[in-house]
């Protein structure tokens, strides 16, 4: 069942209800038996292997923390990580080369459990005890089908938390506001922008230069206004329940270099990769010194890559990005301890007046707009379903193949006007929505809220696209 | 090695990496409250530390430190 179906909310508002009926001690199982539910109606046969592996990692968990010697220690997380990587490689494997489709959330999940087994190995104080509570962190239905990928004790923490109180309405509307704005983005932006990447895609060759360009420029405000509206209605779900997911987006689009887009781009996943890999690895190679931090970058980067799936373009985009984001690290590196020299021997440059703050404006809004380009470019082998449509349409955009013959002018106005107005939405919400505050506060100030609410839902209900409801990011 | 004294030798090596000229350090500051505190300054950050004191960390003492109090508490037990 899609979180954009409206049988969902049906659903939705008697499970919160009943949730909260309950006596505390109930509700874990309850969720737990809803998440597996939830689970049941779109993978059967698969939440036999959720089950699975939480039980083994939930065992594999009490003997780490048992265990006191260091070694037994190791042994036992390193054979749950390597389980549990094997268990997503041959998926994804199968995914890639046989077509099959994945276990909803496998890579989700599998994060989650692999972040518990290595907690429990740094600190045996991490290990979850309580059998119902350990079973639902990974089960957690509104995380499940595309993150955030939450870490155990914050999971926890808030479900025992949430056991001792009653409901509380501020957290009601917070999560409902959440999961109204996230289908917003989602279902008005996102969903008009795929339609209008999916008609040129398909005969790409056919269309102009300059319509490539704005397609290309149009993948990563598409992919952010899916996949941050996602997340935004799945932390307002978990909200219902008590339990804030950690964020997945800080205005991405503000970023002005590639490795700081990365910090702000699907977060929970590339902190996820920095905490257990790039710091352990950093920390094991560091003796080789820049040669080192290299390595370890581009491996961190492929391992994103590859993450979304076993396919030559996702491992072109991740070598892509692990060789952006070491140029960009090594620039600012060096970058850093010039300025620093350079202020040293000149203190009055660090005066500000007009003319340094212009430059430094005029140096950020390049740097965003670098990053932005460079950033869609790789995404194309991200976005294209072929090797082969990947590179015809990068010759495209670099202007190596002729132009198309259709240009703007071959285009309806009611699908291009659109996509202007969602791109433009994607791209000021992208960049951290500035000046927005002002503005709700001014429209807090002439409207009450019912009207607010009642106007997005009256958006949402006719502004819709026929084909809403499917996620880019649910099919890793 | 009294705190103060580790502090001492700290800053010039926290004010190098997290490239602030100004950054006192203290005991409760955590990497939340310096901006350019990232996993990559993390990192050098260790470095800078293991070299002025020679000492060696490992993978799950860098781990488990919270703040710089910790940080201080670690050097002196490696350093013992």
């Amino acid at each position: 069942m899609s979180f954009t179906s409206p049988l969902f909310y049906v659903a939705l508002l008697p499970a919160v209800t009943a949730f909260y009926l309950l006596p505390g001690r109930w509700r874990p199982i309850y969720l737990l038996a809803v998440s597996y539910a939830f689970y049941a109606l779109s993978s059967p046969l698969y939440l036999a292997l959720l089950i699975v592996a939480s039980g083994a990692v939930y065992g594999m968990g009490l003997a780490i923390a048992k265990s006191s010697s260091e070694r037994v220690k190791q042994a036992l997380m390193a054979v749950g990580v390597a389980a549990m990587v094997g268990v997503i490689v041959v998926f994804k494997a199968a995914g890639a080369w046989r077509g099959l489709l994945l276990p909803l959330g496998i890579s989700y999940y599998s994060f989650k459990l692999i972040s518990y087994l290595i907690e429990v190995y740094w600190d045996d104080e991490a290990v979850e005890r309580d059998p119902v509570v350990f079973f639902l962190f990974p089960a957690f239905f509104p995380q499940i089908v595309s993150g955030p990928i939450q870490r155990p004790a914050p999971f926890s923490t808030q479900m025992r938390e949430v056991m001792g109180r009653t409901i509380d309405s501020d957290q009601i509307e917070t999560g409902l506001r959440l999961i109204l704005g996230g289908l917003m983005m989602k279902m008005l932006v996102g969903d008009r922008l795929a339609g209008f990447i999916e008609l040129i895609d398909q005969s790409h060759s056919a269309y102009s230069y300059s319509i490539m360009l704005t397609t290309v420029a149009c993948y990563m405000l598409q992919l952010y206004a899916d996949f941050a509206g996602y997340t935004n209605i799945a932390l307002g779900i978990g909200k219902l329940f008590g339990v804030d997911g950690p964020p997945n987006f800080h205005a991405p689009f503000a970023a002005v270099n590639v490795q700081e887009l990365w910090r702000r781009w699907h977060m929970s996943l590339t902190s996820w990769v920095t905490d257990y890999l790039f710091t352990p690895l950093s920390m094991s190679l560091r003796a080789l010194g820049q040669v080192g931090l290299v390595l370890c970058i581009m491996l961190n980067m492929l391992i994103i890559g590859l993450w979304h799936g076993l396919t030559l373009n996702f491992l072109v985009f991740g070598v892509l990005q692990g060789v952006l984001v070491s140029v960009t690290a090594l620039v600012v590196m060096s970058l850093r301890r010039r300025g620093r020299t350079r202020v040293k021997s000149a203190p009055d440059e660090q005066i500000d007046t007009i003319d340094r703050r212009v430059r430094r404006w005029t140096l950020a809004l390049a740097g965003m707009t670098l990053t932005f380009a460079l950033m869609s470019l790789t995404t194309i082998f991200w976005r294209s379903p072929t090797w082969d449509q990947a590179i015809s349409i990068l010759r495209q955009v670099l202007a190596i193949s002729p132009s198309g013959p259709s240009d703007w002018s071959d285009l309806p106005a009611s699908l291009t006007v659109p996509a202007w107005i969602c791109m433009a939405v994607a791209l000021f919400v992208g960049a951290g929505a500035p000046g927005a505050k002002r503005l709700v506060a001014r429209i807090d100030e002439v409207a009450p809220q019912w009207l607010q609410y009642g106007v997005c839902l009256f958006l949402l209900s006719v502004l819709s696209t026929a084909g809403s409801g499917r996620f880019v990011y649910g099919q890793f | 090695m009294e705190n103060n004294e580790i502090v001492s030798r700290l800053t010039p090596i926290f004010r190098d990496v997290f490239d602030d000229d100004a950054l006192v350090v203290s005991e409760g500051m955590t990497a939340a409250d310096v901006p350019t505190w990232d996993s990559l300054s993390n990192i050098n950050m260790i470095i800078g530390v293991e070299k002025a004191f020679g000492v060696k960390f490992s993978i799950k003492d860098v781990r488990n430190l919270k703040n710089v109090g910790e940080l201080l508490e670690l050097i002196k037990r490696k350093a013992a």
